[in-house]
């Protein structure tokens, strides 16, 4: 799918199967009810007939925020918040916050899940209030699909998080849907800076023709990799092995996994499916390919049509014949694989580095972190799991109906200021963090903002001072208390983030990347073009390859396989996504 | 009485003065059809536009038939009709005659405590919220399933039946009639029961025995029913319902699998390519449309029995 290109995919709360049914009735019925509303001759009745079916299936698509939520930590807190923070910031280009006069701006917003079920909200979040006791700018929020608010034309001042939109954001500043924010860059000094200081953040930042259609989730530091190739350290220990560290070390290990009776030798799905562990390369980075386009030193190339992918599919295919292989794997289903796994029938499978969820030590079934395989020992590998340093494109863009837009700017630009990024990804001091002894760790300090690097002490998350009476959890109170990467802002990754964590990150990281794509951006020509045959070319890819794999379909046809592909129109897309590579590496 | 040479209007209005109530009543289902399948029409519109949700269905630019033309030379397009005709005739072929069967069968039970059991056994699994079925499908034919095991027994691969393209549709019909074969044979059961006795103890006079009956009595008596459950089950033979299919396929099997209506939903709401999505939803509705026409032609003139 060619919306993956620049939405960074997170590993808590990714469901890529939801479906947004809600969305496609609104749509639908909004339409009837504009359509009702110019014709002047049709029955009131009827058109408020119409009226009440739209609101009722806005409803539905937000009942998870509505139902949630039976006590309201967040508001209670607020009162007890210490008001001393709020004193006056320095006047930038015009704009002097808190401003004379309140102001409410309406945001659309579609709050995640994992947060709707404690937030109602975002004015229930703490940097929020904090924010609004500061600037003197309220939100209101709006949680219409975006399509509905574009449909009927009542636009709101802010989007946080635009995406979605047919031909890109380039297309929606044309569209005069969205502000081109370039002009207002004086309103936004520290987001400039962060610019100006890192060039090849700023390339994310940007569209190919220069254009700022919104802030992103900037992140510092280079993120390591949260995804690879997980195994059962306690059965290699059982059976005398040694970690594998290449495709026929792999077999071997697989093969003994077999013969001392696990079930599932691998299972090459993991939470998301198996075709994840394949964008990753986790194991076809063996073989320099991936399962999605790749930037081979300035080609762009689509890994399952290369030779390189045919020979993994021959060793899978070999692989899955001997029985190495989960035989269910196409059709996985996450919680009785975290179960199976716990439970020692699953051998090794591709992970993010929450192996907790995977492991029970006191059942000799602790995961670790394995090296991506190569072909032979001490290789090279140019693909494995690789972020962009912009989590959220546009994840705070200002519609063009927004009459406060240098207000807004600098309201936002707050976040990328060294403050913000404590108050965004820790909240407020004492309430739910404080300042510990003693350096950052070594992670942390490349994602720190200037002056807060090389400091004695550094910021850990501490909810000892939080007003909890819903008796959430430390990782829900997160979202009462911080504004982790939702809402443009410069983000830490590593908000509590574990010692092993970090372990299986640094195996990952062994793996080189540089062939990973960047963050291109397609013209709303190339879109279209792309989309009317990328998807069909990416069904036929999808089910080939899982029949090359089970053997449905023998490897002999795989250049025919190729030709198909090429016949659907792959070079068109290829064509598209090097002109965008290129216009990428020109920005 | 109403002078048939009376305006249509004023044999309405004296009609409505009279049964008000019923109208009334009718009322709620009027507008139901109106809003959510008359109004709702004017979006086939956008079959024929480049649609965008921020120009509106109106505003979008006029393409024409491009979707139609995009579809039609789509790699999937004949493997799409294939499927959603075959998936639909095995359906109608295994499926339709089950029911009746079945129901001919349980007319023939003497014991009434023992016809009450099987009846709502059989039922229950219509009840059955579909996901529930589909998630007991697949755990059942999973490579440790039991349905798996028995196929294995039998000289089976032991191996995911689902991931496996030639099993596809056969799961799917067998599981479908397992579903409906109970609550189908309601209506003929009923059928059954409007049978006038007589007739049969005529025929038992006459010396014919069971089997007889059943060919010259019971089924001439509810063939009206079964010709006019045919020619809307032939309505519907390109609409095969996406849920089942979806919840079942996977990527291997898309090619035995794939149907005209999982289609659509992929593009529309899963690719947002709505335009794209009506326009192939059109094709079908019309397929469908004239289906039933011919359908209701044929029966007309070969029983005498049609919807209209």
């Amino acid at each position: 799918m060619m919306k993956t290109e620049r939405v960074h995919c997170e590993p808590k709360g990714l469901n890529p199967r939801a479906i947004p049914l809600g969305r496609i009735a609104d749509q639908y019925f909004w339409e009837v009810t504009m359509f009702l509303k110019k014709k002047s001759r049709v029955v009131p009745a009827l058109l408020l007939a119409a009226m009440l079916s739209v609101s009722g299936f806005s409803g539905c698509g937000q009942t998870g925020g509505e139902s949630a939520a039976p006590s309201q930590p967040a508001s209670q807190a607020a009162s007890s918040a210490p008001s001393s923070a709020a004193e006056a910031e320095p006047a930038e280009a015009g704009v002097t916050f808190p401003l004379a006069e309140p102001i409410t701006l309406s945001a659309y917003v579609q709050v995640p899940p994992y947060m709707s079920l404690i937030l109602q909200t975002f004015n229930d979040n703490h940097v929020f209030q904090q924010r609004e006791k500061d600037t003197n700018i309220h939100f209101d929020f709006v949680t219409t699909e975006l399509s509905v608010l574009l449909a009927s034309d009542s636009l709101p001042d802010v989007f946080i998080e635009f995406k979605n939109y047919p031909g890109g954001s380039e297309k929606a500043v044309a569209d005069n849907v969205l502000v081109a924010l370039n002009d207002y860059m004086e309103y936004a000094p520290n987001y400039s800076k962060i610019m100006a200081e890192h060039p090849d953040i700023a390339k994310e930042l940007v569209t190919d023709t220069g254009t700022i259609t919104g802030f992103g989730t900037v992140q510092l530091g280079d993120e390591v990799p949260w995804y690879g190739p997980t195994i059962n350290q306690n059965l290699l220990d059982e059976l005398g092995l040694t970690m594998p560290e290449t495709i026929d070390e792999w077999y071997d290990v697989l093969t003994a996994f077999k013969n001392a009776g696990v079930e599932q030798p691998l299972n090459p799905s993991a939470t998301w499916g198996w075709k994840v562990g394949f964008e990753y390369a986790v194991f076809t980075g063996a073989y320099d390919v991936s399962y999605n386009f790749y930037n081979e030193n300035g080609t762009a190339k689509y890994g399952p049509v290369e030779p390189g992918f045919k020979e993994f599919l021959t060793t899978f295919n070999k692989w899955y014949s001997e029985g190495l292989i989960d035989p269910d794997f196409v059709t996985p289903d996450a919680t009785a694989m975290q179960a199976q796994a716990m439970n020692r029938q699953i051998g090794a499978m591709p992970y993010s580095y929450n192996l907790e969820e995977i492991s029970a030590p006191e059942n000799g079934a602790q995961f670790v972190a394995a090296p991506n395989p190569t072909l032979e020992r001490g290789g090279q590998l140019h693909l494995r799991n690789s972020n962009f340093h912009n989590k959220r494109v546009d994840s705070f863009a200002i519609s063009t109906r927004n009459k406060y837009v240098p207000e807004t700017v600098a309201w936002v630009d707050y976040a990328y200021s060294d403050e913000g990024y404590l108050l965004y990804n820790y909240g407020i001091e004492g309430e739910s963090w404080n300042w510990v002894d003693g350096p950052a760790n070594e992670f942390e300090q490349t994602m720190l903002p200037q002056s807060l690097r090389g400091l004695n002490k550094h910021a850990v998350l501490d909810f000892s001072g939080a007003v909890n009476p819903g008796g959430l959890q430390d990782s829900e109170l997160r979202h009462v208390y911080t504004l982790h990467t939702t809402v443009g802002s410069l983000r830490t990754p590593y908000n509590a983030f574990p010692e092993e964590y970090a372990q299986a990150s640094a195996v990952w990281a062994k793996a080189g990347d540089d062939w990973y794509m960047p963050a291109i951006a397609h013209t709303a020509d190339e879109a279209a073009s792309n989309s009317a045959v990328f998807t069909d070319i990416e069904t036929f890819v999808e089910e080939s390859v899982i029949q090359f794999i089970i053997g449905t379909k023998d490897l002999s046809e795989f250049d025919a396989y190729v030709q198909q592909v090429k016949a659907m129109g792959l070079d068109t897309v290829l064509e598209n996504k090097q002109a965008a590579l290129d216009r990428y590496a020109n920005r | 009485m109403v002078e048939p040479s009376a305006s249509f209007f004023s044999r309405a209005r004296r009609d409505i003065k009279r049964n008000r109530l019923i109208y009334l009543m009718a009322l709620p289902i009027l507008a139901y059809y109106i809003i959510f399948h008359y109004a709702p029409m004017y979006g086939v519109l956008i079959a024929f536009k480049d649609y965008s949700p921020s120009l509106g269905i109106l505003g979008s630019p006029f393409v024409g038939l491009k979707w139609f033309r995009e579809f039609f030379g789509s790699y999937y397009f004949t493997r799409l009709l294939r499927n959603t005709l075959l998936i639909s005739i095995y359906s109608l072929l295994w499926g339709f005659p089950a029911p009746i069967l079945f129901a001919l069968l349980i007319n023939e039970v003497r014991n009434k405590f023992f016809k009450k059991a099987v009846q709502t056994i059989t039922y229950m699994p219509y009840f059955m919220s579909l996901v529930v079925v589909c998630g007991i499908l697949v755990n059942f034919t999973s490579s440790t399933g039991v349905i798996t095991g028995i196929v294995e027994a039998l000289g089976g691969p032991k191996s995911n039946l689902l991931a496996n393209p030639n099993y596809f549709r056969t799961i799917y019909v067998a599981s479908g009639i397992w579903q409906n074969i109970g609550w189908g044979s309601i209506i003929y059961l009923a059928a059954l029961s409007g049978i006038d006795p007589a007739l049969y103890e005529a025929a038992t006079i006459d010396g014919a025995k069971r089997f007889r009956q059943i060919l010259h009595i019971t089924l001439p008596g509810i063939m009206p029913t079964i010709i006019i459950l045919l020619i809307l089950n032939v309505g519907n033979i390109m609409s095969v319902g996406f849920e089942k299919i979806i919840l079942l396929y996977s990527p291997p099997t898309y090619e035995t699998a794939d149907v005209i209506s999982t289609f659509v939903y992929r593009k529309g709401i899963v690719e947002n390519n709505y335009a794209y999505s009506s326009a192939i939803g059109l094709f079908n509705s019309v397929i469908n449309f004239l289906l039933v026409i011919a359908a209701n032609k044929i029966s007309t003139m070969t029983t005498e029995v049609g919807l209209w």
